[in-house]
């Protein structure tokens, strides 16, 4: 009796961190063979580890359901906390699909399980983080399990010394100017705290400082660390010479477990960023160039490319821009708050439904080649009918779900562009400059629209061409025999991609097939 | 002691410690510039803690767990450049690691290995 009334008041005390429990809890087991190399050690822990963080994704949507909101000194639960957490968790059971794949052979398998389990459970904590002490540990400590995991993932992967070299002189580049924006971010803490002993961004905005100047330049350094940290254009250097030479499974680290923190910081902050760029011309503007960059150079530079790592690497900026382009439309009245907010958790739910897929296929290819390049596709579709059409739909999906704001509708994502072309100038979407502004907005997302379209059509064509030039012969898809699983993996991205996508259009006709209304969600957050 | 010379001699070691960043090609001198950015910081949180929250422990303990995080990860790229697991210092190679570049190669990514 007394034992379950302790098991019941820890239960209670834990809340809302039981999913972060069960993976602690497994990563506790993992210590004791952590050492161990054998397959079915091996096979066990593995299994072990996807039925862990698959019960902890059902269990915060139940226990959230239960017990609802959650709020004390230092967290914060809410409706977007549980998206957010759901995306990081549906991510780290692809990322271990990933590894699964390519370094189950390796002796130190587990050690890489047993580090990836403890990041995902830092990041777990950094979620619904409200407290700047909380925050920024919690962020730095995610950020050194993601470095130990990356180069775990790269360590022993077979490349000459000269290869290695570079590999490891991009890794510190890369991590060091995520060192540089932490250090930036405390100093963005340290003038904040000049101007009042606040502790979270709620009581910021609650508090009547918030126009003190030595906030607002606290802020500016913030923003500044975001912007080094997310490596938007013209910092890019590191990140992209990065992604194009590291191992298949270290870039879906870096996608969707590095670049999110970043982006949920940005979420964290939005309120502030609402508060100061309602009506404010110049951060809206700020807003627009820096999203037209990210859209632009981003689209731009995957066109120019061939490595499919790299083509991939560039449009993730365009999802940022993306973005960052529902944040400007908000600040200028023409979207509410939370649609915007949820813009980001969307555009990073339509990445990792193309993302995971394809560069589970790709790798396959550029493993079978030795070479990462587009011509790696080409016969897919001539010689494995039934995958290439598979990912064709995937690729397709990627700009559809983005326009359809993958679980909104798609009147949610056109309906400020629509605003603003239909509103003369001098009255409606904000008047003079502000329209001005506006079409700018909704030129540069139509333009990214496009270039993306532009960019899917031209991997399409890559899986579609049968034609084969005899230098491309020796590399071509069809010769590769691809095991069954990839056929689930993409059959099962396939039916999600379309079940959302049929969703999305039956809301045009006031038809949801979705469990949960997702306008009434929005509204709730 | 006067708040504002704290103030300003802490924004002139956040400026220098943002101008090693960039300019720096050598490890130690970009972890150094590094670390003279969070002895910016921590300036600045003492001061405004003795000036203005003379009862406050909240900057303290800020700093205990914002320096340990920050000197753990810190400590992992420290170990990580110099741990000699590999034949990789057998090799005779330039280490340039200057954090951010313009040149065509770094804007696109564009190269041969």
């Amino acid at each position: 009796m007394i034992f379950l009334n302790l098991v019941k008041n820890i239960a209670e005390g834990i809340y809302p961190f039981y999913g972060s429990a069960v993976i602690l809890f497994i990563a506790f087991i993992l210590l004791f063979f952590a050492l161990s190399g054998k397959k079915n050690a091996k096979i066990f822990f593995l299994v072990f580890s996807f039925a862990g963080i698959s019960v902890a994704l059902v269990l915060n949507i139940i226990m959230f359901l239960q017990k609802g909101l959650f709020s004390n000194y230092l967290f914060s639960y809410d409706r977007l906390e549980l998206i957010k957490t759901g995306i990081i968790l549906f991510a780290a059971i692809n990322i271990l699909v990933v590894i699964s794949i390519n370094k189950f052979e390796k002796k130190n398998f587990i050690k890489i399980l047993l580090i990836f389990l403890l990041t995902i459970v830092s990041f777990t904590f950094y979620i619904p983080a409200s407290n700047f002490i909380m925050i920024f540990t919690s962020l730095v400590f995610t950020i050194s399990g993601i470095f130990m995991l990356f180069t775990s993932l790269n360590s022993d992967i077979g490349y000459t010394v000269s290869k290695e070299y570079i590999l490891r002189n991009h890794t510190i580049r890369f991590f060091t100017v995520s060192l540089f924006a932490l250090a930036l971010m405390l100093a963005g803490y340290s003038v904040m705290y000049g101007s009042t002993d606040l502790k979270s961004f709620v009581q910021l905005i609650e508090a009547e400082k918030i126009t003190d100047s030595m906030i607002k330049t606290g802020l500016f350094v913030l923003y500044g660390s975001l912007f080094v940290y997310l490596f938007i254009f013209p910092l890019q250097s590191a990140y992209i010479k990065l992604l194009k030479r590291c191992e298949s499974a270290s870039a879906t680290v870096i996608w969707f477990l590095y670049f999110p923190a970043g982006l949920f910081l940005f979420l964290k902050m939005r309120k502030v960023f609402f508060y100061f760029a309602e009506g404010n011309i110049y951060i809206i503007y700020a807003v627009y160039i820096v999203a037209f960059v990210c859209i632009a150079a981003g689209n731009i530079g995957a066109v120019k490319s061939s490595s499919i790592k790299r083509i991939l690497a560039f449009f993730y900026y365009s999802v940022f821009g993306t973005a960052l382009i529902f944040f400007g439309f908000s600040g200028s009245g023409l979207l509410e708050e939370n649609m915007a907010a949820i813009a980001i958790c969307a555009n990073l739910s339509a990445a990792a439904f193309t993302y995971f897929p394809f560069h589970l296929l790709s790798a396959k290819m550029e493993q079978h080649n030795k070479k990462d390049e587009i011509a790696n596709l080409y016969g897919l579709l001539k010689q494995h009918k039934y995958l290439g059409v598979c990912l064709v739909i995937i690729l397709l999906g990627f700009p559809l779900l983005l326009l359809s704001g993958t679980f909104f509708s798609f009147t949610n994502f056109i309906e400020p562009v629509i605003k603003i072309i239909s509103v003369p100038a001098e009255t409606g979407a904000g008047s003079g400059t502000f329209s001005l502004l506006n079409y700018l907005g909704a030129g540069t997302l139509m333009t990214g629209v496009l270039f993306l379209i532009i960019n899917v059509v031209r991997l399409i064509a890559a899986v579609g061409k049968t034609r084969i030039s005899a230098g491309d012969g020796s590399r071509e898809a069809g010769k590769i025999s691809l095991p069954k699983f990839y056929y689930i993996y993409l059959t099962l991205y396939c039916l999600a991609i379309l079940f959302l996508l049929a969703g999305n259009i039956l809301k045009i006709f006031d038809i949801s097939i979705f469990p949960l209304e997702a306008s009434e969600f929005i509204q709730m957050i | 002691m006067n708040l504002q010379y704290i103030n300003f001699f802490s924004l002139a070691l956040l400026l220098l410690g943002i101008y090693g960043i960039s300019s720096s090609a050598r490890f130690l001198s970009v972890i150094i510039s590094v670390q003279i950015i969070i002895v910016s910081s921590v300036i600045n949180f003492f001061s405004f803690s003795l000036f203005l929250y003379n009862l406050s422990s909240w900057d303290k303990t800020f700093i205990f767990f914002a320096l340990a995080a920050l000197y753990l990860f810190s400590f992992l790229l420290v170990f990580y450049n110099y741990s000699k697991q590999s034949g990789l210092y057998e090799i005779d190679v330039l280490g340039d690691l200057r954090l951010f570049k313009l040149s065509k190669s770094d804007w696109w990514g564009e190269d041969k290995d």
